[in-house]
Order: structure tokens, then sequence, then C-alpha cells
């Protein structure tokens, strides 16, 4: 008896992290509960200790080694506990020392393969007392926070015929979503939630409709089977309004367009989701019938702001296609929309936010050279969007590359890409992170880096923004000048999203770069 | 360098005659320019107190630059403190001997490199 009352007593006194600390996210800046730190998709902290003043005095805390390379972990960060993931494995590590916790491995199938893309995984998502892995081989998992035992695993997808997940779930509610991989194997794409104590699926949405769904005529023949729409970044979440938004991406083959003629829905784009029935409230295509892999693959940016002289709610996107586009997040509609980085396919976008597309910059045989490469301005590393100074920090990448056009032959579980690219000599491409006006786009400021960037971004309401290189370079600017005031050798390249929060009273900023997790502080 | 012999300041010749065909290897002996590798890049900097120093590009990151000088000899600067960083595409430390051969010592340096394969 006195046993069961202990025990009791320890359960009650665990933490959980139940939806509603994650919808008030703000009440507990220490925190980072879910990928963006808010469902808002903002990757921005309300902490304010590390400032431009004293970023110069930064140093390493501790560091955690991952067992693999190129990691590219958001963690999760509550009650004293940091959670990380890497390709089919995941650890809780003490938050003041970085020592493990425990650790839980699930093994990657020998026959599994990963088709245009790296065996990856981008972080976990927390909601009660579990913490929810996707895996490279399709299946999502429960941990329980404590353990790190399973709960339960549903199998999402069979990973045969390519598909395979690298995404943070996006808990929520009684709900977890998960979006998938796949883009260049010909499969059809999808976004599920599942019950989170059950692990039963509540709903899928297919971004490529089928024959009698909305969007279907689209496709013009029985290319959508094959048609791709990928959804392997996590999206975002209005709590109000219970809509999801996701970013869809490249239809398949990818560089020859010509087996799926028509705009080819929902590739390439924006959808919004009835959290509760998955069901289409609305999309916006960025690309309309893409033929450059410039999927939608990004974390889409909720904010709330005046404009011409209206109040909106806005969710904007700083597109791989090298536009940034603010639409009204009630409804889709487009607002406004620039080039945010060197583009050459495209005049310009009209009222309605289409691209006019230049005739001839479709991938050729003989090869066409365009702006962005298949990568695009930016991929699925986070931007971030501060409201303390309103401006939308990106990390672009300034280069071209010759597009090729070849022949698809769709077998399962090959690649289905229909061509490639050649890239451009590597002292005629750069970087840069770039400040925003977020209401339009406009470039405020930059900072411009030595190579295309693969990390993402994060603001803080202390005046800073982090970023990493290619490098190596970890760093911080002044968020409103794009100023240098700290920089730290990493000794591998960053391709990873920042976070911060406190260790006990105290602001640190966490960031992976290759086989190491840093965590800095004051 | 060839089979450990040399300075390491251009690139490992030992086995240039497997990579490269004997045109190309005439070529870089009187046009060295003609083609330089990225990972050969001439530097130029000034640094701040105002000296100058000039070299192959070791390596390079956002915020420093790391540089070989013709002895074999590595300076390192970060960009903020240089008042000027030159990247000399095209330009090779190595001189031209189109006008210090004759066509004879031209052919026999060629077909030397041409021979040099590597341990067989």
């Amino acid at each position: 008896m006195r046993l069961a009352c202990v025990l009791l007593a320890a359960s009650t006194i665990s933490a959980q992290v139940p939806y509603e600390r994650i919808v008030n996210a703000d009440r507990e800046p220490g925190s980072w509960l879910t990928y963006s730190r808010n469902y808002l998709g903002q990757r921005f902290s309300p902490l304010t200790q590390i400032t431009p003043a004293n970023a110069a005095q930064l140093k390493v805390k501790w560091a955690y080694q991952f067992d693999v390379p190129n990691n590219e972990v958001s963690p999760i960060v509550a009650d004293g506990v940091m959670y990380v993931t890497g390709p089919n494995r995941a650890a809780a590590l003490d938050l003041k020392t970085g020592r493990e916790l425990w650790r839980w491995r699930r093994p990657i199938p020998a026959d599994y393969q990963n088709i245009g893309f790296g065996r990856v995984n981008r972080g976990p998502a927390i909601l009660g007392d579990q913490l929810f892995v996707a895996t490279l081989d399709c299946y999502l998992v429960a941990l329980d926070i404590r353990s790190g035992q399973e709960r339960w695993s549903t199998q999402v997808a069979d990973y045969k015929p390519g598909y395979s997940m690298t995404l943070a779930p996006l808990a929520y509610r009684d709900k977890v979503a998960v979006g998938i991989s796949g883009g260049e194997a010909g499969i059809r794409g999808f976004i599920d939630a599942y019950d989170v104590k059950t692990g039963r699926r509540a709903w899928r949405f297919y971004t490529i409709p089928g024959p009698g769904e909305p969007g279907h005529d689209s496709w013009k023949t029985d290319a959508w089977q094959t048609g791709g729409g990928s959804t392997w970044v996590t999206g975002s979440y209005d709590a109000d309004a219970n809509l999801l938004y996701w970013g869809v991406g490249n239809p398949g083959p990818d560089w020859n367009g010509d087996p799926r003629p028509g705009d080819n829905l929902y590739t390439c784009s924006l959808v919004a989701l009835d959290g509760d029935t998955g069901k289409i409230r609305w999309h916006f295509q960025f690309t309309p019938h893409d033929t450059h892999d410039w999927d939608a693959a990004h974390v889409p940016v909720l904010f709330d702001a005046t404009i011409r002289g209206q109040k909106r709610k806005v969710v904007a996107n700083a597109n791989r296609n090298a536009f940034y586009y603010v639409l009204d997040r009630e409804n889709g509609q487009f607002i406004a929309g620039q080039a945010y980085s060197k583009q050459t396919w495209a005049k310009g976008l009209d009222d309605s936010g289409r691209p006019q597309v230049i005739p001839g910059t479709e991938p050729s045989d003989e090869g066409t050279l365009v702006w962005p490469n298949l990568n695009g301005a930016t991929v699925w590393f986070s931007p971030s969007y501060s409201p303390a100074t309103g401006l939308f920090y990106v990390a672009v990448r300034e280069t071209g590359a010759t597009y090729f056009k070849r022949e698809a032959d769709y077998k399962p579980g090959t690649f289905f890409a229909g061509g490639g690219q050649r890239e451009l000599p590597p002292d005629d491409v750069w970087g840069a992170i770039r400040a925003l006006d977020a209401t339009s786009g406009k470039k405020v400021w930059e900072f411009k880096l030595n190579s295309p960037p693969w990390s993402g971004v994060l603001s803080t309401a202390g005046g800073l923004v982090f970023s990493g290189t290619t490098e190596g370079n970890f760093f911080a600017l002044d968020a409103k000048s794009g100023k240098p005031v700290w920089d730290f050798q990493a000794g591998g390249g960053i391709g990873a999203n920042p976070i911060s929060f406190n260790i006990g009273n105290q602001q640190h900023v966490a960031v992976a770069a290759d086989r190491v997790l840093y965590v800095f502080g004051l | 360098m060839i089979a450990g012999s040399g300075s390491g300041y251009g690139p490992e010749l030992s086995e240039i005659g497997a990579r490269r065909s004997i045109a190309f290897l005439r070529e870089s002996i009187v046009a060295p320019e003609a083609s330089v590798p990225d990972r050969f890049l001439m530097v130029e900097v000034v640094t701040s107190a105002g000296a100058t120093v000039r070299g192959l590009r070791a390596n390079e990151d956002t915020f420093t630059i790391q540089i070989r000088d013709a002895k074999g000899q590595f300076s390192s600067f970060r960009k903020s403190d240089l008042k000027e960083l030159r990247k000399l595409s095209g330009k090779s430390p190595m001189p031209s001997y189109k006008d210090g051969l004759t066509q004879d010592e031209l052919t026999d340096l060629t077909a030397y490199l041409a021979g040099l394969r590597g341990k067989s």
C-alpha cells in the first residue's frame, strides 16, 4: 500500500504537456514545446536575456554527440528535459548536463531506400506524457516521455514503393499529424492525423485529388496516380480556427512535365485543413505545373497584421520558387507577394498571386539555365517571424542551375524524376540571411553568407537572429540591423533549426551541427 | 609534389598522367591560367594594418579565411579585420613556361608528366 502511494505520488508529479500548455506557449517562454515553439510556426523566442550587447559572451555549456551524421533535429524542451531525435532514434537528455536519461531505437529495415533525400529526422512532438517520432520506414511511434518505452506504433505507409517520414510530427488537441516524403519516387502524397491515445488514424487528406474530388481535373491524364505531392515539412496550426496549414511538395516526375499536363493540384501548394476531419478549407498553389522541384516544403508562418489599414489574419511563405507570399489565412486570398531572391523563371505575380511564367524556362534536353536551382531560394529549414520587429527572417540560397529533362518510367521504389540539374561552380553561388517586411516581402536588410545555407533561423525578443552555415559557423545577428554580434565554429556543417529555452532561469540557445548538438549560454 | 618530393604548393602530380590528357598537360605548362581548379583559388588580402598577403585559399567560411603562401605558411584572418579581400579567379601562382622552354623541352616535360601514373 505504501509503495503504491509512493508510485502514485511519483506519477502525479511527473511532467505532463497537455494541449493547453502548447497552445499557450507564450506563458512559459523558457520551454520549447512544439516544432516551431508555437503553433503559429514563428520560431520566435520571447526570451530576452541574450541581447546584441552581451551575445559576444556566449559559450558552449554542454554538447551531445549523435551516433549518425547530418543531424537536422529541432529539439523539444519541457520540464528540465530535452528530447532529440535522429533517423529511427530518439533520446531524452538532462537539460542541465546533456546526459542521456533514456534512448530509443528502431531498426531501419535492410531493404529500406531513401529516394531523393537523406536519412534524417527533424524532431519529435510532445503531448501529454507521450513523445511522438516519425520513422524512415513510415511508422508513427508514441513513446512514454519518462522511460522512452513504446506506447504504440502505427504504420503510416509502406516504405517499399518509396514512402518515408523525416519530419517532426505536429501534436494538437487529441491528435498528432504527419506528412510523408517520397516525391521523387512517384508516390501519391497525403497528410494524416492519428488519435494520440490509440494510434488509430483519424483522417487522411490526399494531396493529389482522386477522380470525383475537387482539383482532380487539374490532372489531364492518369499521371495523378504517381503525382507526388509529398508533405515532408511540419505544418502550422491556428488553434482558434482549428485549421492546419501544410505545404505540399512537387509533382512527379519532377523535371519532365510532359506526362502530366495541367496545374497538378495540390502540388507546390499550401493547404488549409480542418483539424477534426482533414477536409480541405482552401488551397493556394505557388507554382502551377512545376517542373523545377520547387516543393512548397516550408513551415507556414502565421501572424496577425494591419495591412493597408485592415487587420488581417495572414499566413506568410518564403517559397522555394523565390517569391514571398502573404495570404489571408481564413480563405487563402492572395494579399501581397514579390521575389525575395534572384529568379529568372517568372516576370512576376499577377493580381491573384499566380506566377507569370517566362516561356522557355522549363528543363530541356540540352539544358536550361534558371535561378533558383532545384533546392530553391530556400527550402525545408525554418524561417522566423518576430512580433517584436515585424520582420520575417529567412535563410536564402542564391544559386541557379542548368536543368535537364529526361524520360521517366514509373517503377515502384525507384527514382522517378525525369531529369536533373548541373550546379554552378562553388564560387558563383552564395547565401544570405534576409530580413523582409513581413507584410510585403520587401527587403529590409541582408547578411551575406559564404555559400548557400541549409540552416534555419531563430529570432528572439532579446533582439537577435540566430542561424548557421554549411561551413559550420553558428552566429547571431542584430535583429534590427543584421550586423553580426557573435559567431562560433562548430566544426561541422549546420543543417538544422536553432531553438532557445531556459535552463533554470538562464536563457540558452541550441543547434545541431552535423554529429553534435551544442547548447550555448552566457 | 611527385612521389613525396616537392613543396606541395601546387597539385599532387604523382598520378597526373592517369588523370589528365597530354593536351591538357601541355596547355597547363604554357598557359597555366587556362584552367585553374576551384581548390586552387588565388586570393589576396590587405589587413587593417596595411599588410598584403597573397596565396592559395586553404579554406573559407562566412567569417574567416585561411591562406597558404608560396612558402607553405598558413595565415588565418577574420574577414571583419580585413581592409580588402580579393579573389583572383583564373589566376595561377605558376608562371607560364611558354617562352622559357624550347619545343623539345616542352615535349619532354609533357611526356614525363604523362608518364606519371602512380604505383603500378
